[in-house]
């Protein structure tokens, strides 16, 4: 037997079941005891490396972490450090490391 | 003369030599994609598809298996593997469920909760975030979570602080979304800790 809520409250308020669940998975994570906890969060750790390409050959190589890519896209306004990146946040990381299409 | 000539005849038809290429998993293989790569390159041995590799499912035995078989899976892990177990219980969106050797085929998707193996006479808790069962009729239960640990890794100090951390959210929260990454926080909270009191 389904719910009989059409929708539940977290995709009525515009999320996505992938951050639903990213965000559960998060909280689950870190409520674990020490050695457990660090061991999680750094599987989950992403970056990114990119590097310009001048006259075919690649120049070195920056480094991208979802953390540099949120404080450079919003340097205002700092949204949570854990939250993975959107591709617009990429998009203006890129734009601001001089990595143009 | 001919007395043995049908025999002959339908012994050679019915007993098949198999060549040297004909490998068994070759005969599960899409046959709609084989025909075409025969028709395209003949002289060419179709690849192996992901499907000749696939072992199919064993078909649902006429009586109920004493043991139901888990597989239960994360994106880094697989907790279990083909264990045959007892029964497990999983945290479905719709209440607990328990899942049982010959179980309907079913599909439920599963909310932060304990998740238990019963084994003989142990009991092996797991805390999962959230994922989806899957539960076949042949008594084969398929479990994938994003997040799964076992109960005795949970820090109950971090479960109060982040319950109460969420509660004041929940009740500060001005959007919508702020509110239902709050009411998320509480539920989480709420099943980690309903989890560790037993």
């Amino acid at each position: 037997m389904a719910s009989n809520a059409a929708v539940p409250f977290w995709r009525a308020a515009g999320m996505t079941y992938i951050t639903y669940s990213n965000l559960c998975a998060n909280m689950v994570r870190n409520c674990l005891k020490e050695p457990h906890r660090s061991e999680a969060l750094s599987r989950e750790k992403v970056h990114f490396s990119v590097s310009k390409w001048v006259d075919g050959k690649p120049q070195k190589p920056i480094l991208l972490s979802p953390r540099t890519l949120s404080n450079e896209a919003k340097p205002a306004q700092i949204v949570k450090a854990e939250k993975p990146p959107t591709p617009q946040c990429i998009r203006n990381a890129l734009a601001a490391a001089g990595c143009t299409r | 003369m001919f007395r043995h000539a049908t025999t002959r005849l339908l012994g050679r038809s019915l007993r098949r030599r198999p060549f040297s290429s004909d490998v068994p998993a070759a005969q599960v293989a899409d046959e709609a994609f084989v025909q075409a790569w025969r028709n395209t390159v003949p002289n060419l041995e179709p690849p192996k598809t992901p499907l000749s590799f696939m072992q199919t499912r064993p078909p649902t035995p006429s009586t109920i298996p004493s043991k139901l078989k888990v597989n239960f899976v994360l994106p880094y892990n697989s907790e279990l593997w083909n264990k045959e177990v007892d029964m497990v219980i999983v945290p479905a969106t719709t209440g607990q469920m328990g899942i049982l050797p010959g179980h309907v085929a079913t599909i439920a998707e599963l909310q932060p909760g304990l998740l238990s193996v019963h084994e003989e006479n142990s009991v092996k808790k797991y805390f999962v975030s959230g994922g989806f069962a899957f539960v076949h009729g042949n008594s084969i239960a398929d479990i994938i979570a994003i997040e799964a640990v076992p109960i005795d890794q949970l820090d109950a100090s971090a479960v109060q602080k982040g319950l109460a951390e969420f509660t004041q959210k929940l009740s500060s929260a001005t959007t919508d979304l702020e509110r239902a990454e709050a009411q998320i926080g509480v539920n989480v909270h709420s099943a980690l800790n309903s989890a560790l009191a037993g």
